[in-house]
């Protein structure tokens, strides 16, 4: 064995607190190192060279660089240590910066310490084994878990590069929130315009396949290797046969509130959920269809020419393998139930931002009309309250949903724009219109359109001959505050779905205390969550407006065609190995993989002339974590790169 | 009950629902018992049944995998062999368990000195704060016709003991385990004889690393004694195997109930209750206690 | 004094006025070693007594690594990993904790000082917990003393 160490100066950020020289010097003499050198700047191209050199003149086989920490210059010098022709495996790094010159002050203490910190290394990198990068092959297919705009727009990003996308969505059709939305802030773009045609796009691109009204039941394998099994409910009616004509719906005598409306309209048993549905294919209702709840009726299937409805269709279990998987969830509402004191429930004209929208919309329930749905008349003083479960730890959300400001100002100018007469009063907390054009457009609904803003929270709602008195403080002026208001608008936060942390936990992604899905990286790897091949777009991860979606959106597609552009990917081989002789098949390990990377596998046991049980670890399942190796009484079970003899040979060195 | 004992096991080779019973005949002393593998039905005759068949005969079962096997269990052996079966060492259905009801059985260290059946003394002491006289999993239950004498009960906390010794200073401690440690010859016996410790190689025999040091020192012989119970950790049953088969009474049960007491108290969690229950250390509760962490 | 002279090993066993301890932390790499690293960038000075050793996870901390440090003298152990929701791999940490709640319990029942075998969750941001549990933690063991229980002899 002979190993170099390489002692970095790091400009002085090293050498200014620990004598480089007398370390380089100390760990000369350390058994079978052949080598030892200081250079001002290792990680440079000529600091590099010099490993090289090294390499070559001393035929050195296992290197030890003594700078920075892993986490930084691990990925360079394995590299440097592969182009030198040693295995990049066998190169183990001291950290004597961030664990050493720049928490000591003391020169003699801080040398000291650097020179046993290179003893560790030499003690690991002796035991280390040579390693090989482990390759997978990728499926080139991409599923898309949510069908809302970021499903739809990643789903558009992915069939441009001509890589087959799968959006998996639950409702009947694709179009998410947005498709219920009127008109979209700052601009004032009718959502449906600039939504429908992407929903078209992707129903008629030959790369996108839609599994609506569909559910997700579970996720197995690995980056490149994902197995999704899909529960495609029985929608009832042939999507293949039907031709979305719509005489079915049109006969069919059930009215029960629509959800899409947010229940201030009706629609039928069998329905779309709203005009421009995509798919244009009914699905029917069976919890309300008279033909499922009194075996009477049957009219949709008399009546339809197609011959596309089928009582008697089952739920459908498939499978599907997916190189990548794009988690466009998205969220809901924040339950404002724990709010009493808005009257939310107990006055009917107390409804929810999202019941503005469908009011607001000229297709929706009232045609347009902004409305009381207490008696159906035209509102025409309304009261908005903002933070509606936003920023507030006591009994909401601890953090601020972002758009609520924005669809409030949006929702006040409606309110001016379909009828003249109206009076819109906001009651925030702050404004925050941080947003191309953003500000502007707040401005504009206060200036031009004459929404009063009052700086307080409501204290109480309550009713008073036909109208809700809306009791608050401005606390600006420090006045009171009483409005009779026709109609009262709740801002609500915009949530995680509550089956999110199924979700995650199918996708072995985390998720935060409110259940949003976390990040690899808060800022720099916004997009990727830490199990490779999984990325997030979208409110699911963190509310976010239309803008902010699309952009993820776009970014979680390039990250996963990044994976689809490659022949196979290349994997670190730092994964757990079974010894087959030492395991007694007890399992231990496959309880306690979080990955379920570990399988049992049968085998000829030579010794015992028997067939036996033990574990085989799934290379390209496993992520290394190590867990199982603590569980195995026996120590069957090692982990590459942290094996137990390398530890063990640094414990001894310590 | 040990006619019916014999019967059975009579009837089990008879019919070969079994290839062997492992049961326990009367030593040549006379008074002791050993443990007897029987495969021809005629010898069951041998077979034995009293308060002094202490031996966990489950140990055997992993020598004969593959083979059906009858064996005759108390309640505290089945717990054992529920932990086997839950870490996949056996199979169900190639083990055919005779549950006996068992009111305790005798400490022969105990004996030496005392007449068994008239004094209180003569039972073992884990005996007293077992709970069941039935096994928790057996195919037949010979249960125990009119009055035998009793395991007498132990205060209410089967826990006392170890209880007592937490409350010594840690030098006390450190000084009582120091000595016991020290008389310990690292012959693994409490290995060999434990159901439990079934690996194909003990960590003990490792040398790619050197998990312990085999030296006859103080170190080694604290990592082995301290690693054999980490190991046990949430699978000892107590059947008291190791303790009596330490041939330098090394009070080896004291170290398994302080985990037991641990774990139990910790979470909520007993060995050998259930074959589909997870191992202890294989799975974990988010509300697992975490004061002990800065 | 050289720099050798000044190291904390070559200290042992002296006595016990220039005795300085040692102390092992098996840090995982995603969280607390990363926090480590932010001590490091933030210029936050603690005492030079501990040696790291970097392990993917606290899930990958095996008791006997642990047992092996203390009979082998080391004076101090900590295992520290990623808070709990936090781990890399999602539920290691919770594996960690069971673990060494009961191997903690059993070493002093067995009459080891408890200051000798700690445990933290410290996050990557935490480079100021880094340096302060260090700085407890030498201060802990300083008064707790050399580990000499396993000395040779009997």
């Amino acid at each position: 064995m002979k190993i170099g160490v390489f002692v970095c100066h790091c400009g002085t950020n090293i050498a200014a607190t620990v004598d480089v020289e007398r370390v380089s010097q100390e760990a000369a003499k350390e058994p079978r190192v052949k080598f030892s050198t200081t250079y001002r700047y290792m990680c440079s191209d000529p600091g590099q060279n010099l490993i090289k050199e090294a390499v070559k003149k001393h035929h050195l086989d296992r290197i030890v660089i003594a700078s920075c920490s892993p986490s930084l210059h691990e990925k360079t010098f394995r590299k440097c240590a592969e182009k030198a022709g040693v295995n990049p495996y066998l190169m183990e790094m001291a950290n004597i910066r961030e664990h050493c010159s720049w928490v000591h002050q003391d020169r003699v203490e801080a040398t000291a310490k650097a020179i046993e910190l290179i003893r560790l290394a030499l003690a690991k990198v002796s035991r280390n084994k040579p390693l090989e990068y482990l390759y997978i092959p990728i499926e080139k297919k991409v599923l898309i878990i949510g069908g809302g705009i970021a499903g739809i727009q990643s789903a558009i990003d992915i069939a441009f590069a001509n890589y087959p996308a799968v959006i998996l969505e639950r409702e009947p059709s694709i179009g998410g929130r947005m498709a219920r939305f009127d008109k979209t802030f700052p601009t004032l773009d009718c959502a449906a315009c600039i939504l429908t045609p992407k929903m078209v796009t992707v129903s008629q691109s030959k790369h996108v396949t839609m599994h609506t009204y569909s559910e997700i039941e579970g996720v197995k394998g690995h980056v490149g290797d994902f197995t999704v099994t899909i529960r495609k409910k029985a929608r009832s009616v042939d999507i293949n046969k039907c031709t979305g004509c719509g005489a079915c719906y049109n006969k069919c005598p059930v009215r029960v509130p629509s959800e899409f409306d947010m229940g201030l309209g009706k629609r039928t048993a069998i329905y779309i959920p709203f005009p421009q549905a995509v798919p244009n294919v009914p699905v029917i209702d069976r919890q309300n269809c008279l033909w499922f709840t009194k075996q009477k009726c049957g009219i949709c299937k008399k009546i339809c020419p197609f011959e596309a409805i089928d009582y008697d269709m089952q739920d459908e279990i498939i499978e599907e393998k997916f190189g990548a998987i794009i988690v466009a969830s998205g969220f809901t509402q924040f339950n404002h139930a724990v709010y009493g004191e808005y009257g939310y429930g107990k006055y009917k004209d107390a409804i929810t931002g999202l019941h503005f929208e469908r009011m607001a919309n000229s297709s929706g329930p009232t045609g347009g009309k902004i409305i009381r749905p207490s008696d159906g008349k035209e509102a025409r003083d309304v009261v908005f309250i903002q933070c509606v479960g936003s920023r507030d730890e006591q009994k909401g959300l601890s953090y601020c949903s972002r758009l609520c400001c924005m669809y409030t100002a949006k929702h006040a100018l409606l309110l001016k724009e379909h009828n003249k007469d109206a009076q819109a009063y906001v009651f925030y907390i702050d404004i925050r219109a941080a947003g191309k054009n953003y500000e502007e457009f707040v401005k504009k609904v206060q200036d031009e359109y004459g929404a009063v803003y009052l700086r307080g929270r409501v204290s109480r709602i309550f009713e008073k001959s036909g109208k809700l008195i809306v009791r608050g403080a401005d606390t600006l002026s420090g006045a009171q505050i009483e409005i009779k208001a026709d109609l009262v608008v709740l801002a609500t936060g915009l949530v995680a779905q509550p089956d999110a942390p199924g979700l995650a936990r199918m996708l072995h992604i985390p998720y935060d205390r409110n259940n949003l899905f976390t990040e690899a990286h808060p800022k720099l790897a916004p997009v990727e969550t830490i199990t490779s091949g999984v990325f997030l777009t979208g409110a699911c991860q963190s509310p976010k407006d239309i803008p902010d979606t699309v952009a993820t959106a776009s970014a979680a597609s390039v990250k996963a065609l990044g994976l689809m552009v490659q022949d196979r990917l290349q994997r670190e081989p730092l994964v757990a190995k079974v010894d087959a002789k030492t395991c007694s098949g007890c399992f231990a390990c496959i309880q306690a993989c979080s990955f379920t990377a570990i399988e049992e596998e049968e085998i000829e046991d030579k010794r015992l002339k028997k067939k036996r049980l033990i574990a085989k670890v799934l290379e390209g399942v496993c992520t290394g974590c190590g867990n199982c190796t603590a569980v195995c009484r026996m120590s069957a079970i090692d982990l590459e790169g942290f094996s137990n003899r390398q530890i063990m040979e640094e414990i001894e060195a310590l | 009950m040990i006619d019916r004992i014999k019967k059975k096991a009579e009837e089990l080779l008879r019919t070969k629902q079994v290839d062997l019973i492992i049961g326990y005949k009367r030593a040549p002393d006379g008074v002791s018992v050993a443990p007897v593998f029987i495969d021809k039905a005629e010898e069951t005759k041998e077979l034995i049944w009293d308060t002094y068949c202490v031996y966990n005969l489950s140990n055997y079962l992993k020598d004969f995998r593959g083979r059906k096997i009858g064996i005759i269990a108390k309640a505290c052996d089945a717990r054992s062999i529920i932990v086997l079966l839950q870490e996949n060492q056996l199979k169900r259905k190639d083990i055919f368990i005779i549950g006996v009801e068992c009111s305790g059985i005798v400490d022969e260290k105990k004996l030496l000195s005392i007449s068994p059946q008239t004094s209180e003394l003569g039972f073992d002491e884990r005996c007293r704060s077992c709970k069941p006289s039935k096994p928790p999993i057996y195919d037949v239950l010979i249960v125990q016709e009119g009055q035998r004498p009793q395991a007498p009960r132990l205060e209410k906390d089967p826990y006392g003991s170890v209880r007592k010794s937490e409350a010594k200073s840690i030098s006390e401690k450190f000084k009582l385990w120091q000595e016991e440690f020290s008389r310990c010859i690292r012959c693994y016996a409490c290995r060999q004889i434990c159901p439990l410790c079934y690996c194909p190689r003990c960590v003990a025999d490792q040398t790619q690393p050197s998990w312990l040091s085999r030296a006859h020192s103080f170190r080694g012989n604290f990592t082995w004694n301290v690693t054999r119970a980490m190991h046990l950790a949430g699978r000892c049953i107590d059947c008291g195997e190791c303790e009596r088969a330490c041939p330098v009474g090394i009070p080896l049960r004291d170290i398994n109930k302080k985990i037991e007491k641990d774990v139990k108290e910790l979470f909520n969690y007993e060995a050998g209750l259930s074959a589909e229950q997870k191992a202890l250390l294989s799975c974990f509760d988010k509300n697992d206690p975490e004061d002990f962490i800065r | 004094m050289t720099a050798t002279e000044g190291s904390p090993e070559r200290k042992r066993g002296k006595d016990k006025k220039d005795w300085e301890p040692r102390i092992v932390g098996f840090l995982c790499k995603w969280c607390s070693y990363a926090g480590a690293d932010l001590a490091g960038t933030s210029r936050l000075q603690y005492p030079p007594n501990i040696r790291i050793v970097r392990v993917p996870c606290s899930g990958r901390v095996n008791p006997l690594f642990v047992l092996k440090c203390l009979v082998n003298g080391i004076d101090g152990v900590l295992v520290s990993g990623c808070h709990i929701g936090d781990c890399h791999y999602s539920e290691g940490n919770f594996y960690a904790r069971r673990r060494f709640v009961i191997l903690k319990r059993l070493l002093e029942y067995l009459g080891i000082d408890p200051r000798r075998f700690q445990m933290s969750w410290i996050s990557a941001s935490e480079g100021d917990k880094w340096a302060r549990v260090v700085k407890e933690l030498v201060e802990e063991i300083k008064q707790a003393g050399p580990n000499t229980e396993f000395r040779k002899g009997i």
